[in-house]
């Protein structure tokens, strides 16, 4: 009986873990835990020699550069995921929770093939026919929110 | 008859008796009206329900003058504890003197607010509407000269005096029946109850009786309708400003969005709980299609163009924080106003709140425990901080739709090669695509088609009739039932997620099979450089985000 109710205990335990971060858990473990990929490292060092992706036209104060991350760096994190990086992610244990890919301040994502790819924009989810996929920093500006201290 | 009837069952007849009003007045709050109204109906029927079942109960009445006092009980109570206006609650969660001093500082007194006659009120709302850069819909509202927002007058209605005037009325007649010995069959003392109730419960409908002629407005009852309306659309616009020289300066007041739909309905409490803090009306604003957000700052403008700021609290999810900061929100405002004026707080409600939990806004709200003060206790104190917002444009390169004839496929082909889909939304945390995003698009469309599991009042009723019968709770105490089923309805939805997202996940574990690869099929271009190497990683899915914080 005591371990019927145990077992029933974790269960309950690890649904609600799964179901609390409805999906990516804030975001901050998320980039903290990826694994670093040959990808992402070819992608710093592009940048790099490149003195920063686009160049002179950064204007140092105010974006900071690839790597240090932060809410307000006019960047976008970009990590790949396979279904085991979904679970470790919920999970704090210290498994990668996904893997680097860029960090980038124009991100444009290309789907070929033919058939809906399932996507999910701040947890409203679509079906995304295949084309092209563009991100650029929004014409008002950032938004000004309040954190608790 | 009271020989017949043992202690027990008589006992157990007041619970189902209890259970069944419960399930009626609580079924009657399923009907899309004023929920202050319904829960004051239920509470009025439930006392009722409660004096008859003590008379019922206790065998020798007259013999213990105690049992009087058993009857007199929730005369005291219900005014007290009961659910009609806001200055209840703060009885249950006191403040401390020094919180109580910087919630003040939230607090707008309706000193600083000046109502502006009808005139003034609708050439300033023309003025804002007519802007080149408000959105479309309000300057043709604006242009037809209809009013295209109403500003949150309603108070909740006064029905604790009532119920008392009730309670007073209707002893007053009992004892009076009992003294003159006129009154010995019980079924006469209940009559006496049910007549008093409907007394009340007719009052209370005659407050409500200026949404009704509304509603005969559209029956076609319109020579009664036209004059009222026109005295009712004039009140309308009599509109409140708030004028900055009279709010002190030590002030940042409070600016509270309220989405009643997301946490399970929770918002009404939520707006009783600030109006007994002493927020004033254009305090508070609820939230709907029909009132979108940034009507919300129209007493506003003036206040904010002379340089003040304000603090914005938003209560819903993930969603509604984007509507507040979007077009239909804060963007909409003058560009003379700076965004820095109306720095956002989050209380989180809604089942995603993704945003919420990365600004460090974790704590869930529940009336019962603490209630809002906690909460705006961190509003006063936090800290600004920027949050990048982004424009998602998806472009359709070839729609996979099936076309009819050959030549005709082929000229639409072409169109749509020459014309392709595009869409473009906000985002502001994160945006998935593959097999995250999967289970979500699972849980969505499941809600959508099961609608009433999730959010409904069905599942609400049954939750709350389940747990007042098995608990016996007190009549009086069905708020407490109520919130209680407001939490049980979130931990629901997130217990169907889990097990509709993780099944997916396993099982889609096995679908995919090689040719279906994600990884084959997606192409990631970061400032104009392709990535390499991405067939090697065997991805499922990309999530793109923006929130994280670097050390």
């Amino acid at each position: 009986m005591v371990c019927e109710i145990r077992a029933l205990q974790v269960l309950f335990a690890h649904r609600y873990v799964i179901l609390c971060s409805n999906s990516y858990g804030g975001g901050a473990d998320l980039w903290a835990n990826a694994m670093e990929s040959p990808c992402y490292q070819k992608y710093k060092e592009i940048s790099k020699t490149a003195g920063g992706p686009d160049g002179g036209k950064d204007d140092g104060s105010k974006h900071t550069a690839v790597g240090s991350t932060s809410k307000c760096d006019g960047r976008l994190e970009i990590l790949g995921v396979r279904m085991v990086h979904l679970a470790t992610s919920q999970v704090k244990s210290g498994l990668p929770s996904g893997i680097k890919l860029a960090h980038a301040r124009h991100v444009q994502l290309r789907l070929s093939g033919t058939g809906f790819t399932a996507m999910q924009i701040d947890g409203e989810p679509r079906l995304q026919p295949p084309g092209v996929i563009e991100f650029v920093a929004a014409s008002e500006g950032p938004a000004v929110l309040l954190q608790v201290c | 008859m009271d020989d017949f009837i043992y202690p027990s069952k008589r006992l157990s007849a007041f619970a189902v008796t209890i259970a069944a009003v419960n399930l009626y007045t609580l079924g009657l709050i399923s009907v899309k009206r004023s929920t202050v109204l319904k829960l004051n109906i239920a509470a009025v029927f439930s006392f009722a329900v409660y004096v008859v079942g003590v008379q019922f109960f206790v065998v020798d009445f007259e013999a213990q003058p105690l049992n009087y006092l058993l009857v007199a009980l929730p005369l005291v109570v219900i005014p007290l504890a009961g659910n009609g206006n806001g200055a209840e609650l703060s009885l249950v969660t006191p403040v401390a003197e020094t919180a109580s001093k910087l919630i003040q500082t939230l607090v707008l007194d309706s000193s600083s607010v000046v109502v502006q006659t009808r005139g003034e009120a609708i050439q300033r709302r023309r003025k804002f509407l007519r802007r080149p850069d408000a959105p479309a819909g309000a300057r043709s509202r604006a242009s037809s000269g209809m009013f295209f927002g109403r500003i949150q007058t309603s108070s909740p209605p006064l029905l604790s005096p009532l119920r008392l005037m009730w309670c007073i009325m209707a002893t007053a007649t009992f004892l009076f029946l009992r003294q003159a010995n006129l009154l010995d069959a019980k079924v006469s003392t209940l009559l006496v109850w049910v007549v008093c109730t409907i007394v009340v419960l007719i009052i209370e409908q005659q407050l409500h009786i200026k949404s009704r002629f509304v509603g005969a407005a559209v029956k076609g009852r319109q020579r009664v309708v036209r004059a009222y309306e026109k005295r009712y659309r004039w009140q309308k616009r009599d509109a409140p400003v708030v004028d900055s020289s009279l709010v002190p300066s030590n002030k940042t007041p409070l600016l509270a969005f309220v989405n009643t739909k997301s946490g399970g309905g929770v918002g009404q409490v939520l707006i009783r709980e600030l109006r007994a803090l002493g927020m004033h009306d254009c305090q508070i604003w609820q939230l709907s299609s029909n009132h979108p957000p940034r009507n919300a700052f129209e007493p506003w403008l003036s206040y904010l163009k002379s340089g003040r700021s304000l603090r914005l609290l938003v209560a819903g999810g993930d969603g509604t924080v984007s509507w507040v900061l979007g077009k239909d929100g804060v963007d909409c405002l003058p560009e003379s106003i700076q965004k820095s004026q109306l720095p956002v707080a989050i209380l989180p409600l809604g089942t995603g709140n993704d945003l919420a939990k990365s600004f460090r806004w974790n704590s869930s709200y529940s009336p019962h425990d603490h209630g809002i003060v906690p909460h705006l206790l961190r509003v006063v104190e936090a800290n600004e901080r920027l949050l990048d917002r982004w424009t998602v444009t998806a472009t359709t390169s070839s729609t996979p739709r099936h076309g009819t004839d050959g030549a005709d496929k082929k000229n639409k082909q072409l169109a749509e090669v020459n014309q392709p889909d595009t869409e473009s939304m906000s985002m502001l945390n994160y945006c998935g695509i593959g097999c995250g995003a999967r289970v979500a698009l699972n849980f969505h469309t499941l809600r959508e088609q099961h609608r009433w599991l999730f959010c409904s009042q069905v599942t609400f009723v049954t939750l709350s009739v389940a747990s007042t019968s098995a608990l016996a709770y007190p009549a009086f105490k069905s708020d407490v039932v109520v919130n209680d089923c407001f939490g049980a309805l979130q931990l629901l939805n997130k217990f169907i997620y889990a097990n509709i997202g993780g099944g997916q996940v396993l099982r889609s574990q096995f679908c995919f099979g090689s040719r279906n690869s994600f990884a084959r099929r997606v192409e990631i271009i970061c400032d104009g450089k392709r990535l390499e190497g991405l067939e090697d990683l065997h991805l499922e899915g990309v999530i793109v985000l923006n929130m994280y914080d670097g050390v």
